[in-house]
């Protein structure tokens, strides 16, 4: 086995499967990832059309939404800064691709994959667990699909996404806070 | 059944006759009824006395049926969840249920404390801040025993065994209080679509219909409740919180509820969690808290069978109980006859209704004479007999003019006193809220003041009493809720009518007049909880005290448990009145979150202990450390090894084998905690050049360089290594926990003061996995663990940095040192970050390569005179004053510069580093030690500087510190003390802060 075979996603520890299936909330890490940190200035056309080339697609310019095609899912961070996740099979194909593409433009693309880690949660009371410690309005009327938001889960940071009906949550969250969000969700769950 | 309850069908009243339950109280066991409160099921057992009062320790009973009672504060619970100042008129019973009287010893019924009612002349308004400051070093015995002789109640010692949940909530309408115009509010808001809590803080909703004999839209007023009740729960935007108190109202419309789930169950019944503490961010806020009714002050009013009209309504209406057998009832408004007619088809002796004013002429007055009671007009209570329960009353006629009472006294016997002073509306939330309460005159009460954030009060909270006007006014501010946070529906039906009857207006009667001088005849309590009479208030008055507030504190009206929801108003008008003034003018004290006493359990949720009370981060190799036994140190949220003691060692044996396996051979240490972050853009290089003190334009690509970072007052605030990358990318460590903070300031500059800048900074801390290989045998074991490096010292030299794999894992390894030995640091993604250290740990056996934790890691870098940002700085040092000159440009500006060039800054007595040797070379100096020149010098001694690191160096045989020294770089060599606390004094050499290597030849191999 080689070593790069032995990789640890950050919430290697944690068993959700306590929770899952009896109750009205399912958690799941969504571990090995591709994570890319792309910067650029979205009011140069060269820098999308640089985007479009390699993805397909062209930014999602609206603030704190994102966008999913195919396997890509992309979300907007800021006026210069998005976050795409990929297959992990596909980032380092990308990202070349990008370095190739942004050459000489001020921009970036940076892999931060192993740096965070996303959890996906579904099931009726998904919703419920998440609006005990986030100050947001979750609402389906207020949060909706297509919908994302760097806030606060807990006392971690958190950026969060929502799709479908039923809505089902993903939280990307740093690799270092990781497991204390997984303790807390696990008991932040113990009543659903 | 017992005596006080009333004979009635199951369907009437609130409690449910075919389910008793048992419960104590004082260790007696009594049966009460599901639906009972404690004081209900006490008074249905002829229980009238229940505690204490917590200065007089006066015998106390039962004033009132809710959250406004002052007197019966009972102790509840046994052990961990023992809980203290627990209203009994709020309190559910349930089966197992175990309650006690509090300030009484060593019996409820023989306080021996009670001997300080017989001197209570001499215990006058601030009575404790005349006698017990003198002499001043005594208060604190004195405070002592005064506690311990006042208090309500004891707390917990335990943990507290409850699990507490919190939550955030969102709605367009938060309504407050179930009470006719909060239903009204809540249907009326529902019925749009609009998202709407709404709270209540009983056990079922209702509030005044829960005793209501009324009729609305002719339903029995309860039965109305029920089907409305029905139609909100069937609304799907609607959430019902019962038992819920809304305690706080803070900005942005930002409300904060104590939701009780199992504290009206019995122990074996409870699930999940004790209370829910719910966080609602709200559009529009309807307040229809309702109103407490006030007490009047007369001569005795404290004693057991003393109650709230309401409150006697309540307990026969709403509980079936008859709280006395013949009661006598004193009042200043019409309200206290409906609870006359209420006992008089109760079957209780309505013995007469003493009524101050001269002509009470309204339907209720009409109605109690038609069944024959007599009413003593123009009259008042003036006192009453009875110590431990109420015997009879003494009836006084009033005087055409105030002034003290003449003429006779006639006494009328009675075990029960029912009176109603008017009533004030439950203002506090609007008042949280920001607004002024203003005061009413035809009403008598203060109201609810213009809005300034997003509410409106309805009916009896907004001072229309009457049952229509509440009824009417709940459905109009729901509707305007609504609409105002985007919500309409134009088929609302016109709000429902009841039967209740118009009242004559209310005649105010703050104080009952005495004929007494103040402070001379029976005490004429304004706040029961605290023992406040009207004499304390007069007294403060004359003694000059003219704010509300300071008469508040002078004489500890409006403290409390109950914060004087039923007293104040009482206490302010007679402030007034004592003063000359206006109520208006006096005015309120301040109302202040929260409400009702809210516990800690609630309002700390789940956030308590080792796991959630604050994040804990952790890299990709803790769990090696976790099973390599290492001890961990916390640094900032991180948690970091500290040392890994074998079995047997001590922390310094760890540490002494750690330091000189490092020195000897080889160590290795986990620095993935470091700040790490990407700078990016053709000016990232002028960017560190204005950012750090030093010059970063001509730095090779795959070199580092160590960087200095100033705030703008030119002390330093970190320092790390910066790696160029490429032409126009560097790689910049920060300290663990500077990085968040760096970070920031370095996009504030950027975003703020040079947008023109094209860099972009990009963290990330948390995708590398960073371990150190630090020590002469470093290169070996490098060499053995990586391809695709060429290893010798020509290729790769200090201060530089290479890309190959470690094992098979693609790796970048930095040739830095933060210990003066060869060293390396390897980055790998964090997701690799233990198979890279396995190999690491693998291929260094042979060298007995030796994990080492923070302490070492601090040890050897105080050996090499390194600092530590935030250990040996505090903000008030500058470069200079580290010896660091050497790092700030000359030829380049640069953040904090100009600082650098103050007058204070070039002071040549500044605190400088410098180095310290112990004397005896064992011995270690605290840190945080102050150092004087001579100990025996006159207090206080001047004290020249202080300790900053101190340790013992195994590798020197000697203890070493580092400390800040006043001119210390010209003091090298002289010999100074530390004074310890506890009487001895250590003396040192002062030293260059360089103990090891100082030529710097061993990183350099």
């Amino acid at each position: 086995m080689s070593d790069t075979d032995q990789a640890e996603s950050p919430l290697t520890g944690i068993d959700w499967s306590i929770f899952n299936n009896a109750s009205g909330v399912n958690l799941q890490e969504l571990p090995f990832q591709g994570h890319l940190n792309l910067r650029g200035r979205p009011d140069e056309s060269r820098f999308t059309n640089a985007v479009i080339e390699v993805l397909g697609f062209a930014p999602p310019l609206r603030p704190n939404t994102y966008k999913v095609v195919d396997s890509l899912k992309m979300y907007w961070l800021g006026p210069d800064e998005w976050l795409i996740i990929t297959p992990m099979e596909r980032q380092a194909d990308l990202e070349a691709e990008f370095d190739k593409a942004l050459q000489g433009l001020f921009s970036s693309v940076i892999d931060i994959s192993s740096g965070q880690t996303i959890i996906s949660i579904t099931g009726p009371d998904a919703g419920t667990l998440i609006q005990k410690g986030c100050p947001m309005d979750l609402h389906p009327s207020v949060f909706r699909p297509g919908d994302c938001a760097q806030t606060l889960l807990g006392k971690t940071g958190v950026l969060l996404s929502v799709t479908g009906d039923p809505p089902t949550y993903e939280l990307v969250v740093r690799r270092s806070f990781s497991d204390y969000l997984g303790l807390w969700l696990l008991d932040a769950v113990e009543e659903f | 059944m017992p005596a006080g309850r009333l004979k009635t069908n199951e369907t009437e009243g609130r409690i449910t006759l075919s389910r008793p339950i048992t419960f104590s109280f004082n260790g007696k066991t009594l049966q009460g009824y599901q639906g009972d409160t404690l004081a209900s099921a006490l008074l249905a057992n002829g229980i009238h006395l229940v505690g204490r009062s917590w200065k007089y320790h006066r015998p106390r009973g039962i004033l009132g049926s809710g959250t406004e009672e002052p007197n019966a504060v009972v102790q509840l619970g046994i052990g961990a969840r023992t809980v203290p100042n627990v209203l009994a008129t709020q309190l559910e019973i349930y089966e197992g249920l175990e309650a006690s009287s509090v300030n009484c010893w060593p019996s409820l019924e023989h306080d021996l404390l009670s001997v300080n009612g017989w001197f209570s002349r001499l215990m006058p308004a601030g009575f404790y801040y005349k006698t017990f400051m003198w002499p001043k070093s005594m208060w604190m015995k004195y405070e002592q025993a005064i506690r311990r002789a006042s208090g309500l109640g004891v707390s917990p010692n335990l943990p507290d065994p409850d699990r507490y949940e919190k939550t955030y909530a969102h709605c367009d309408v938060l309504v407050v209080g179930a009470g006719p115009a909060g239903l009204m509010a809540a249907l009326a808001a529902g019925r749009t679509g609009a998202r709407v809590i709404l709270a209540d803080e009983q056990s079922e909703p209702g509030g005044s219909l829960l005793y209501s004999r009324e009729t609305i839209e002719g339903l029995p007023a309860m039965k109305w409740v029920a089907g409305v009740w029905q139609e909100l729960e069937s609304m799907e935007e609607m959430k019902l919180l019962r038992r819920s108190t809304v305690f706080g109202y803070h900005d942005q419309n930002f409300l904060t509820i104590a939701e009780r789930l199992n504290d009206h169950l019995p122990r074996w019944e409870c699930r999940g969690a004790r209370e829910r503490l719910w966080k609602v961010r709200a559009r529009q806020v309807v307040l229809a808290s309702g109103a407490l009714e006030r007490p009047l002050v007369f001569g005795n009013n404290d004693r057991p069978g003393v109650m709230l009209a309401s409150a006697v309504s309540c307990y026969i209406n709403r509980f079936a109980v008859a709280p006395g057998s013949r009661c006598l009832v004193f009042t200043n408004n019409d309200s206290a006859y409906g609870a006359a007619l209420d006992m008089v088809d109760a079957g209780i002796q309505v013995q007469a209704v003493v009524d101050c004013r001269p002509r009470p002429r309204g339907v209720l007055p009409e109605r109690l004479r038609q069944r024959g009671v007599e009413i003593i007009a123009g009259s008042v209570v003036v006192n009453v007999k009875g110590t431990h329960r109420v015997k009879a009353a003494q009836v006084m006629q009033l005087p055409a003019q105030n002034g003290i009472l003449k003429g006779e006294k006639r006494l009328i016997h009675c075990d029960l006193l029912a009176m109603s002073g008017g009533w004030s509306p439950v203002v506090h939330l609007s008042s949280q809220s920001g607004a002024r309460a203003r005061w009413d005159d035809a009403r008598a009460c203060f109201l609810p003041g213009m809005p300034v954030q997003q509410e409106r009060s309805a009916g009896a909270a907004n001072g229309s009493f009457s049952l229509n006007a509440c009824l009417s006014e709940g459905s109009f501010a729901g509707r305007e809720a609504a609409r105002l946070a985007g919500w309409e529906w134009d088929n609302q039906p016109d709000p429902p009518s009841s039967s209740m009857q118009l009242e004559e207006p209310v005649q105010p009667l703050w104080l009952v007049p005495s004929e007494y001088a103040p402070g001379r005849g029976p005490k004429q309590f304004v706040d029961m909880q605290n023992d406040v009479g009207a004499a304390d208030i007069i007294l403060a008055a004359r003694e000059g005290y003219h704010s509300i507030e300071h008469v508040k504190r002078y004489t500890a009206l409006g403290f409390g448990t109950d914060q004087g929801k039923v007293g104040n108003i009482n206490g302010m008008a007679i402030l007034a009145q004592s003063l000359g003034a206006t109520i208006a003018d006096t005015g309120t004290t301040t109302f202040r979150p929260n409400y009702t006493p809210v516990t800690f359990g609630a309002i700390a949720g789940q956030e308590v202990g080792e796991k959630l009370f604050e994040p804990v981060r952790k890299t990709a190799l803790h769990e090696w450390h976790q099973a390599r036994g290492a001890a961990f140190e916390n640094v900032g949220q991180w948690k970091r090894p500290w040392y890994y003691p074998k079995s047997g060692e001590s922390m310094q044996e760890a540490v002494n084998r750690e330091c000189l396996a490092t020195r000897e051979s080889v160590g290795i240490i986990d620095v993935s905690t470091l700040g790490k972050i990407v700078i990016t853009g053709k000016d990232s290089g002028e960017f560190l050049n204005r950012i750090y003190t030093n010059a970063w334009k001509k730095l090779a690509i795959d070199k580092a360089r160590y960087g200095l970072m100033l705030g703008e007052d030119g002390m330093v605030m970190d320092d790390g290594v910066t790696i160029r990358l490429s032409e126009n990318r560097y790689y910049m460590h920060t300290t663990t926990g500077g990085a968040a903070g760096v970070y920031s300031w370095m996009e504030r500059w950027l975003q703020t003061e040079w947008p023109d800048l094209q860099v972009f900074l990009i963290s990330v801390t948390d995708h590398w996995a960073t371990a150190a290989v630090v020590g002469p045998n470093s290169r070996r074991v490098m060499m053995g663990a990586c391809q695709g490096i060429d290893f010798s010292a020509q290729s790769f030299p200090f201060m530089s940095s290479r890309e190959g794999t470690v094992g098979s894992i693609p790796a970048r390894i930095n040739r830095i040192s933060f210990s003066g030995e060869l060293a390396y640091e390897v980055n790998v993604p964090a997701n690799l970050g233990k198979p890279m250290w396995e190999v690491l740990m693998a291929v260094g056996e042979e060298f007995g390569i030796t994990p080492y934790g923070t302490e070492t890691m601090h040890v050897l870098r105080a050996e090499k005179g390194y600092i530590i940002v935030g250990q040996d700085t505090d903000g008030s040092v500058t470069p200079d004053d580290l010896g660091m000159g050497w790092a700030l440009s000359k030829t380049k500006d640069f953040l904090g510069k100009r600082s650098l060039a103050r007058e204070d800054c070039m002071r040549e007595d500044r605190k400088q580093l410098v180095g310290l040797l112990t004397i005896n070379r064992t011995e270690v100096l605290p840190e945080g030690g102050q150092i004087v020149e001579d100990p025996d010098a006159a207090i206080p001694v001047p004290m020249i500087g202080h300790v900053t690191s101190s340790y013992y160096s195994a590798c020197l045989g000697h203890s070493i510190a580092l400390a800040l020294v006043q001119g210390g770089r010209s003091r090298i060599g002289e010999i100074v003390h530390i004074p310890l606390a506890e009487g001895r004094v250590i003396p040192a050499r002062i030293s260059d802060p360089v103990f090891y290597d100082p030529d710097g030849e061993r990183q350099n191999v």
